[in-house]
């Protein structure tokens, strides 16, 4: 008996480990896009189905062996009815169903925006079915990771569920759970009967009895089930609760806190349970038994638990920010925030310990250039727009840090970098010596430069000036010629409607915009760069993140800097830059088409693209294209 | 002026008259049933349509002058697009366009469950710094919706209105014994009911975690009249209880509780008008006053603002009946009185609330 359940808690080790890890190279995957995606479609990724409904069915439908993977891309999934997970497919421990995120937490370019949000608008009057629920689940070893699941406005609505005998192995990873008792109810967010139910990093708040671990047939316990790195806040029931469970449940890393009882077992029930490195603070009960109707009333001295490290006393603070990758997560700096419970499995210096980062100033030219690499590889600097801006809104590119080494820097006078403002120290040429400063202080050879907009056009300055000294050169967004600014201008005005205009007067005539309130000025470029976004819903995920340097000196750089500038034309000057380019132009970028094709003819080696449904900000539009095209022109050199 | 306002009163005591008693007998009635309906039936009481959707575009599709009913079965409506009730129709006072549940409160067979759940999804509109999403936008005059339960937006970071006018010419809607629910971090509740123009009249309504219930908003000339809001119960705001911008001093205001809410009344910054408040019960809210705009709260009006209150209650505690869960059905209960006042408790003889024969009752008992 004890070697098997060993065996077992390695089995269990054992699936995790793939689930995060395997490269399931041969599984059938089906993409699932609630906005852009239809039923009709195959399901892959360029042509993803619309609903849950039907991926369940093709994968009910198909009798191969697994692994199977459900891919949910961001966006809202209605259930209007339960779906149902059952085949009789020989699905295994490596070979499993995974229902997932397109995007996963522990990806950096997660937000809270990322999860797709299931609910369910199951009909209520239904008499058959008085409780309702999300994802009825009959086959074994199933992954559920990354969703985010609110409720329905029916009561006793279950979002995931696995009742049934002899079925094993789930694990629900990396979800969130936000019920409300009023409106938007979720009674069980996971119940499960059986052996090896996992629930793992994920977040329950607001619901009724968060993590059931039901009963099976009577008199067998359930196995390898485990509660861990979970967060459990404003249960209106219960934290945890068992039913026959066996002494094995693992419990530990897990916050529970305001909650009616903490541990809810069933009536009878005497196991004694270990649990380890949790913050247990702030609720009604301590243990309590229950039955399918609810609580029946605290348990007496015939039930005790073995606790190590358990913290009984403190606030738990937890982030409502819906922006903030924390979003419900403790705050920082608060009582367990160390704790490692929460959504992330890697915590942040794992993934900071393997891409390297460094931070630091060089002193060239008479000025300190902040800079920041990211990664191993041969080096790419990252040129940001503006001009006058910092390199923050840019660090979309530190995705290329996994194959370069990936350096920004605050161009003079702005972010974290010093600079005299005026009209001597402002210039194109000094620009270009900066950067030309901060190649030799880094000790680069030749580097390949990604300029975005102005960024762009310094990269065309320095090229020119210095063509030995560049690998290969990107350039987004930006032209050759003054003489396209007039029409740039003029499309920007045409698009821009009456009250963004007055939005934007209202802002610029406001006293925090003057103070260099921080929050104003973003706002102001937000509403500035509506018309060079396609997707205007896009607009919030460009983070600006301004440095109060930024917000005190960029209007007067940019003045001083166009300036200087003047009437210019680099177009035949630009035949001396021999390394390869890639012009790349969003077809809903203001500035227009000209600008950038004739850029890429006046080159001696260019290469040219126009990303379709994308502005100015490409990195934001359309990341998948515009990075796939610079890594395949990056590999080439 | 003055006589202007009065008038208004009256023809608004009209409407609610009218509303409740008139027979509609040659009414236009189309019925809605979101389990049972079918976008092709006729909409008749055996055929019913399955959305309110296709309910208003055969409604706006029309030119016949009204009245027009569209009666709602219980269930769950799902709003994923804005609608818009936008139609030259010739509505009266009396001839009036009226969306209704087809069980209502007043009705003693009535329970929670039988108010048609609304639930948006709407994309909302970006505008500077956040998404606005409008559910159901009424673009016409003489316009009741009633018996009806809305909830909020599960999109993020959205602001979400359940009912919007934005024409500044209208007047006359009457939004009677609806229930406006939020819900904390789930479905985040901002603006239920806002409304440009006149003659805005929120009766027996109740919400319950909402950021801002009711904003009276601007009309035409700068000066807003006919308003009301009575009989309503207000708990849980997280901005104010009222806003009202270029609402005038005929402002019907009485029979509300406001409770557990940050503002109990929000005004634009020019606004200094004198409102009445009457028979009302306002306890446990953080302010009591505040001067906002769209963009931002200012903070607390000082002496330039005050109300003429009469008969206002400021101390007690306000309990609402909460749902239960019973054992035996395995279920979450919601009873008749739910979010209500608890009965024998401050404020449950006061007649707020979704019904209204206990309000009728209560003001005869005042009368004699």
């Amino acid at each position: 008996m004890k070697q098997g359940e060993i065996l077992n808690n390695r089995l269990i080790l054992l699936a995790v480990v793939f689930a995060v890890w395997a490269p399931m190279v041969h599984a059938e995957v089906l993409y699932v896009d609630g906005r852009n995606g239809n039923d009709a479609y195959p399901g892959t990724k360029e042509k993803p189905l619309c609903t849950l409904d039907k991926a369940v069915f093709l994968v009910n439908t198909n009798s191969d062996p697994g692994p199977t993977v459900i891919r949910i891309l961001p966006g809202i999934y209605n259930l209007t009815q339960h779906l149902v997970l059952e085949n009789s497919r020989p699905y295994t421990e490596q070979e499993r169903v995974t229902i997932e995120a397109s995007v996963l937490p522990d990806d950096p370019k997660w937000t809270p925006q990322c999860m797709p949000m299931i609910f369910s608008t199951e009909d209520p009057r239904d008499p058959k079915r008085p409780d309702t629920y999300g994802i009825k689940i009959k086959v074994s070893h199933v992954t559920i990771r990354g969703l985010k699941f609110l409720g329905s406005p029916n009561d006793m609505y279950a979002p995931i569920e696995r009742i049934d005998e002899g079925l094993i192995d789930l694990l629900v990873t990396q979800c969130l759970f936000v019920g409300d008792e009023d409106s938007f109810d979720i009674y069980c967010p996971v119940i499960a009967t059986g052996h090896q139910f996992v629930v793992d990093h994920c977040i329950f708040h607001n619901c009724h009895a968060s993590a059931v671990f039901w009963d099976g047939p009577e008199g067998v316990s359930g196995r390898n089930n485990g509660m861990r790195y979970c967060i459990v806040d404003g249960g209106l029931i219960s934290g945890v609760w068992t039913c026959q469970t066996a002494e094995d449940f693992e419990f530990h890393h897990n916050i529970v806190t305001e909650t009616e009882y903490f541990w809810m077992r069933k009536s009878g029930d005497q196991q004694r349970y270990r649990l380890h490195d949790c913050i247990v603070t702030h609720n009604k009960y301590e243990s309590g038994y229950g039955n399918a109707s609810g609580p029946t009333g605290q348990t007496r001295q015939e039930v005790t638990f073995v606790e190590k490290n358990v913290v009984r006393a403190g606030d738990i603070v937890l982030v409502k920010d819906k922006k903030s990758r924390n979003y419900l997560h403790p705050a920082p700096g608060t009582l367990g925030s160390h704790l490692g419970s929460g959504l992330f499995k890697k915590l942040k210096h794992t993934e900071e310990e393997k891409r390297k980062i460094e931070e630091g100033f060089v002193k060239v030219n008479n000025v300190r250039l902040y800079y920041k690499t990211i990664g191993e590889g041969g080096p790419v600097v990252i040129l940001h727009g503006g001009p006058g801006f910092d390199h923050k809104h840019v660090l979309d590119f530190e995705v290329l840090g996994d194959a370069y080494n990936v350096i920004f820097y605050d161009q003079r006078a702005t972010g974290n970098s010093t600079g005299e403002v005026n009209a001597n120290s402002i210039t194109v040429d000094n620009f270009v010596e900066d950067l030309e400063g901060l190649r030799k202080a880094l000790k680069l050879k030749k580097m390949h430069v990604i300029g975005h907009s102005w960024g762009g056009g310094l990269g065309m300055f320095y090229g020119i000036k210095y063509p030995g000294n560049l690998k290969s050169l990107v350039l987004l967004g930006a032209a050759g010629s003054s003489e396209f600014f007039g029409p740039y201008l003029k499309e920007m005005e045409s698009r821009t409607s009456p009250e963004d205009k007055a939005s934007l007067e209202e802002i610029a005539k406001s006293e925090a915009f003057a103070k260099g309130d921080i929050d104003a000025f973003e706002r102001y470029y937000k509403i500035a760069v509506k018309p060079i976004f396609y997707n205007k819903s896009l607009i919030d995920t460009l983070d600006w993140g301004f440095s109060q340097k930024t917000v005190k000196n960029q209007r007067a750089v940019a003045e001083l800097l166009m300036k200087d500038l003047g009437e210019y034309d680099i177009l035949d000057e630009l035949s001396v830059i021999k390394c390869p380019v890639l012009v790349v132009h969003g077809d809903y970028d203001c500035i227009p088409y000209e600008a950038l094709y004739t850029v890429h003819t006046h080159l001696p080696q260019s290469q040219f693209v126009v990303l379709k449904d994308a502005g100015h900000f490409m990195f934001i539009e359309s990341p998948d294209k515009l990075f796939s095209t610079i890594r395949s022109f990056l590999r080439k050199q | 002026m003055k006589r202007r306002g009065s008038l208004n009163y009256q023809y608004i005591f009209l409407v609610v008259i009218v509303v409740i008693s008139a027979p509609l007998v040659n009414a236009e009635v189309l019925f809605v049933d979101g389990s049972n309906g079918n976008d092709a039936n006729p909409g008749t009481k055996d055929k019913p349509l399955r959305t309110i959707a296709r309910a208003v575009t055969i409604v706006n599709s029309s030119k016949e002058p009204g009245p027009t009913m569209i009666k709602v079965g219980p269930g769950i409506y799902i709003m994923d697009e804005m609608i818009t009730f936008e139609n030259q129709r010739s509505y009266t006072r009396d001839a009036r366009l009226i969306i209704e549940a087809t069980i209502l409160p007043d009705d003693p067979a009535w329970r929670p469950v039988h108010m048609p759940i609304i639930l948006s999804t709407v994309q909302g509109i970006f505008s500077a710094n956040e998404m606005h999403a409008l559910t159901l936008r009424v673009e016409v005059n003489h316009v009741t919706i009633r018996g009806l339960s809305f909830l909020g937006n599960p999109r993020p970071r959205t602001w979400h209105y359940a009912v919007h006018r934005v024409g500044k010419h209208l007047r006359d809607l009457v939004i009677a014994q609806c229930l406006f629910l939020g819900g904390g971090e789930a479905l985040r509740y901002s603006s239920p009911i806002c409304a440009n123009g006149e003659e805005l009249v929120v009766d027996h309504c109740i919400f319950y975690d909402c950021d801002i219930p009711v904003i009276f908003w601007n009309a035409e000339d700068g000066l807003s009249q006919g308003n009301a809001m009575r009989y309503c119960i207000v708990d849980g705001v997280d901005i104010a209880a009222v806003w009202t911008c270029q609402t005038d001093v005929d402002f019907d205001f009485h029979h509300n509780i406001v409770t557990r809410s940050q503002y109990f009344w929000m005004r634009a910054p020019n606004n200094k008008k004198k409102y009445i408040v009457r028979d009302c019960i306002l306890t446990d809210n953080k302010y009591n006053s505040g001067f906002g705009t769209a963009s931002a709260i200012y903070g607390q009006t000082g002496p330039e603002v005050t109300f003429g209150e009469k008969n206002v209650i400021k101390r007690g505690t306000i309990q609402l009946e909460k749902s239960l869960l019973t054992p035996e059905a395995l279920s979450v209960a919601r009873p008749r009185g739910y979010l209500h006042v608890v009965p024998g408790t401050l404020g449950s003889d006061l007649g707020a609330g979704l019904f209204k024969k206990a309000a009728s009752l209560q003001e005869q008992t005042n009368n004699n």
